[in-house]
């Protein structure tokens, strides 16, 4: 690679760390960071350009937009985090034990997942919305469920490849039990590629979120949440485009800093001169 | 000294190959391949790329199941033993691989590769095997502070040292070395394989070498096994294989290495044509589509390996072997 394009790559890496690193204290410290109180109904000032006292306006109860942001990412994060790690265990465990056992074992995992990933992600996630009622937590399973046949993949794929190297056909030939191969010998090395892949679900998780939140099935009122903000917004779009305007931004930052995060781990975890 | 360790009887590894719809064909990788290592020996097998070699030592290790055969280790078919007998026997078998490179997890430092050989086979007690760990270093000629390092950190020969400090660390009877120092450069593999034999008066080890290289395999081997298409071609004492070789397919390989003696020039017995699949094999002999010296009876007949009548311990598969040698 040239020196230009390591520049830039590790100017990527840097422009995504910093902008996950400040929505993480953000999300951490929303209490101290949001200048009002982001439940706070103020009737009377309700639909408010931006201005110095509220720096993005209100919304249509009167409650301060740019605190609702702050507190909204830790729902955001959250929801992203927990839905890439809970889908990473389970897809990461199915598909290292399809990928290492082979034959009606990946079959039948393999079937499973390609029926989980023929349907539409927000189509999914809706299913099941519908079973197990809206809410934050739901919204977080429904998620990761979606993530679980991406996760497996993956690993299967990896698994695959890594069972064929000699160093496992070593540890074999001690007598090692198929457990210790799988967790001491083929999961530390296939876990670069799930680190990179657990980064970057987790935008796609909190677009998700967002998208079931907007449609009334993801984080419930009051709590603030980037996709109820922009459904509550989406009424008042001419007169008050800022309610739609900030939140949709929240979302793009986010997603951009993470992406940005994610592919250049990717490149730096990328093995080097085997 | 001259206790059988190791017997292999009719061992038989087929793998089945998909050779168009719904059609599969059974490629005889190894056929019907008998042979005895006696305890403190050295025992090589040569042999051309895919003439079975590596796949009798796979079998051995029981990596592949074979697919039939008898696979005897210390009195015991390994075959029939169950799963946690197994276990327990692997440690007396322990295998040195070709790719130094490949055969190291790239993230277990040295120390959590032998200790985890020793745990596995409850060799020592956990914590305590440091030590241990650092005297077999030292036997392989790798420093101690080297202990925390990762492969990576060390170069092909010394990887490979590594590859033989695991397979060390198991306390076995036999190893296996499959092209052990193939993928090193020759000075290195010089100062692998003399590090092979001060272990093996050291510790009393038997080996069962398994190379292409018949240079190598001189130096070091007892006894010398000849394979061709998964069939053994020719067993002997390694002195009387490469002083008078029987089998003409021997008699081709060993022709091939080079000499430097201008005044008495060898004739060469070059061999015309290449391996044939082992997907659709000869009939007959499995070489008498490159022997110069087949004849029609070649086609018909599978020659067994028959003890010469001059030296029993020398096995040739040839039914020309008396009119030729």
């Amino acid at each position: 690679m040239s020196t230009l394009k390591k520049r830039l790559k590790n100017l990527q890496i840097v422009m995504g760390g910093s902008i996950v690193f400040v929505l993480v204290i953000m999300a951490i410290f929303a209490p101290l960071v949001a200048p009002l109180d982001p439940l706070a109904i103020d009737v009377p000032g309700r639909l408010s350009p931006p201005s110095a006292y509220h720096w993005l306006g209100t919304d249509a109860l009167g409650r301060d937009v740019f605190s609702r942001l702050i507190f909204g990412t830790r729902i955001s994060l959250m929801i992203g985090v927990l839905a890439s790690f809970f889908g990473a265990v389970v897809g990461v465990t199915i598909g290292i034990i399809s990928g290492y056992y082979g034959k009606w074992v990946d079959a039948v995992v393999m079937r499973f997942c390609d029926i989980l990933l023929a349907f539409p992600g927000i189509l999914l996630a809706l299913g099941i919305i519908t079973i197990l009622g809206a809410g934050t937590f739901n919204t977080i399973i429904a998620v990761s469920i979606f993530a679980v046949p991406i996760f497996a993949r993956i690993a299967r794929g990896q698994a695959m490849q890594v069972k064929k190297a000699e160093y496992i056909d070593a540890i074999k030939t001690v007598g090692a039990s198929d457990l210790r191969i799988l967790t001491r010998h083929i999961l530390p090395n296939i876990l670069s590629p799930i680190t990179v892949q657990m980064t970057l679900y987790v935008a796609s998780a909190i677009v998700t979120a967002a998208s079931l939140s907007f449609l009334g099935l993801g984080t419930q009122q009051p709590t603030p949440e980037w996709g109820t903000m922009l459904a509550d917004g989406r009424e008042f779009l001419l007169q008050a485009p800022h309610l739609v305007l900030y939140p949709g931004l929240s979302i793009l930052i986010t997603v951009l800093g993470i992406n940005l995060l994610g592919d250049g781990l990717r490149d730096a975890l990328r093995p080097r001169g085997r | 000294m001259s206790e059988p360790l190791l017997e292999v009887r009719n061992l038989k590894k087929y793998f089945p190959v998909k050779t168009g719809f719904a059609k599969t064909t059974q490629v005889k990788a190894v056929d019907d391949v008998s042979f005895t290592v006696n305890a403190g020996e050295t025992v090589s097998i040569v042999g051309e790329s895919g003439c079975g070699k590596s796949t009798t030592g796979r079998a051995i290790m029981q990596l592949d199941k074979p697919t039939a055969g008898q696979i005897i280790f210390n009195g015991v078919d390994l075959m029939t033993l169950s799963k946690s007998d197994l276990r327990k026997t692997r440690g007396d078998i322990q295998m040195i691989f070709q790719d130094p490179f490949a055969s190291l997890n790239p993230r277990q430092t040295v120390y959590h590769m032998l200790n985890e050989v020793m745990a596995v086979q409850g060799i020592g007690k956990n914590g305590q095997r440091r030590e241990k760990i650092k005297e077999l270093l030292a036997t392989v000629g790798l420093l101690e502070h080297q202990i925390d390092l990762l492969p990576h950190q060390f170069s092909g020969g010394q990887r490979q040292r590594i590859g033989i400090a695991r397979a060390l660390a198991a306390n076995p009877k036999l190893i296996v070395c499959d092209e052990a120092v193939s993928a090193l450069d020759v000075s290195i593999q010089a100062q692998v394989l003399n590090l092979l034999k001060d272990l093996q008066k050291e510790l009393n080890l038997t080996y069962l070498f398994i190379s292409h290289d018949l240079g190598v395999v001189r130096h070091i081997s007892d006894k010398i096994i000849v394979m061709y298409l998964g069939k053994v071609m020719e067993i002997s004492e390694s002195e009387a294989l490469f002083n008078r070789p029987r089998h003409p397919y021997t008699k081709a390989l060993l022709s091939a290495i080079p000499t430097i003696d201008f005044d008495n020039p060898k004739e060469k017995l070059i061999l015309q044509g290449d391996v044939p699949t082992p997907l659709d094999p000869p009939t007959g002999c499995p070489f008498h589509t490159r022997c110069p010296f087949a004849i029609e009876a070649c086609k018909q007949t599978v020659p067994a390996v028959e003890p010469q009548k001059d030296d029993p311990t020398h096995g040739v598969a040839c039914i020309r072997t008396e009119e030729i040698a």
